[in-house]
């Protein structure tokens, strides 16, 4: 096995003092495998360069190519003498037979149902939301609303769900505000390269309509 | 490699729908035996070398059509006979729920089942150790031991580089001389 010479060890000291790292890998070659490698080596070269299957296997094993290469395996006696004419009864049953009808596993149907009640939920939804938008329309009350929601909870929300468009539509369509969207160019282009805190503090500093 | 003449004139029988089954017929007496011997050295069992061999020729019949005559007919049958048989071997595996070695224990206990077994006869220790290796690795080592493949021809069947399968039959043969030596 390899030592390291003292001025590695010295280096390594001087890198990282009092580390003392083992000299050796905790690796062990087996017995006897350098003496073995160069017939190994040179085997398997006389294996590459046979030219036929019988000079390769008694480069690679002279065990094996000494032994009687007969599988001891044996097929029923006559098998051979009717095969043909058995698979092709075979295929002529298999062409005679009818496609069967298709078979619509249960699952996929069940799963159709599944998809068919989640989309009749969604769309129930969808109309009770649109019915008390069209009742509860007064302004007032959708600002007394929005009001209520803390700061933060607008922040966090807008952090984790908007994108460049939504802030582009957001201060296009919020009113009030667009001394905001002259003033966010100049912190910055790019509300994901703001810290948390400076949204923060900016949320704080700035009036907002009740 | 091209096809050989005698393929072609098979083909050509097979081609006409007149004569169809009867080119058909000819390729199959051709081929069977040694498309039954390479599938019953990987799955062992008569009955299943039986269904596998007939599966191939079926599915054979139905692409045959699509068969392109640059390719050696022998080379392809191979191709999908050696697939059927991973296929089945894939099958079975996931019919027991067993892991890998269990279909191995299962198929050296097929080889014990063999009227003429005979543990302590070298041809069927080798049996046994081909059995300990990996599915591929048995594959390589059979189309090379017992077919005397080519390993140009094989890397066509197979898919896979002449030195990977060099590299692949070395090791097979090393593994099985150490089975034999230790077992």
């Amino acid at each position: 096995m390899m030592n390291k010479g003292n001025d590695i060890a010295k280096e390594l000291e001087e890198i990282v003092p009092g580390l003392h790292l083992p000299p050796t890998p905790p690796f062990e070659v087996p017995a006897g495998y350098f003496n073995q490698l160069p017939e190994q080596v040179l085997q398997r070269i006389r294996s590459l360069e046979a030219e036929t299957v019988e000079e390769e296997l008694s480069a690679l094993s002279p065990l094996l190519s000494a032994a009687p290469r007969q599988l001891p395996l044996s097929a029923p006696e006559g098998y051979f003498d009717g095969l043909s004419t058995r698979i092709m009864a075979g295929i002529s049953q298999e062409q005679d037979t009818p496609a069967p009808a298709r078979v619509v596993p249960i699952r996929s149907r069940r799963r159709y149902r599944l998809w068919a009640v989640a989309a009749s939920l969604l769309a129930l939804l969808g109309l009770s939301t649109l019915f008390l938008l069209r009742n509860n329309n007064g302004a007032g009350s959708f600002e007394a609303q929005l009001a209520g929601v803390p700061d933060q909870a607008i922040l966090e929300y807008l952090q984790s769900h908007s994108d460049a468009f939504d802030r582009e539509a957001i201060l296009a369509n919020v009113s009030g505000v667009e001394d905001v969207a002259d003033e966010l160019p100049k912190i910055s282009t790019n509300l994901d390269d703001l810290p948390a805190e400076e949204i923060q503090q900016y949320l704080e500093s700035a009036e907002w309509p009740n | 490699m091209a096809l050989t003449q005698d393929d072609r004139a098979l083909l050509a029988l097979y081609r006409l729908p007149d004569t169809r089954e009867r080119g058909f017929t000819a390729i199959i007496q051709k081929y069977q035996e040694r498309l039954y011997w390479h599938i019953r050295r990987l799955v062992i069992d008569h009955e299943d070398a039986n269904d596998v061999l007939q599966n191939v020729f079926i599915k054979v019949w139905k692409n045959l059509e699509g068969f392109r005559e640059d390719a050696q007919l022998f080379t392809w049958l191979y191709k999908i006979a050696t697939n059927e048989c991973l296929t089945f071997l894939e099958q079975q595996k996931r019919k027991s729920s067993v892991s890998l070695s269990d279909i191995e224990t299962g198929l050296s206990n097929k080889l014990r089942a063999d009227s003429q077994f005979d543990a302590n006869k070298l041809e069927w220790k080798l049996q046994k150790a081909i059995l300990s290796l990996p599915e591929k690795q048995r594959v390589v080592f059979n189309l090379r031991y017992y077919d005397e493949m080519p390993y140009e021809e094989m890397s066509r069947v197979l898919e896979t580089s002449e030195g990977a399968l060099k590299a692949s039959y070395h090791h097979a043969v090393k593994k099985i001389e150490e089975f034999i030596r230790n077992g």
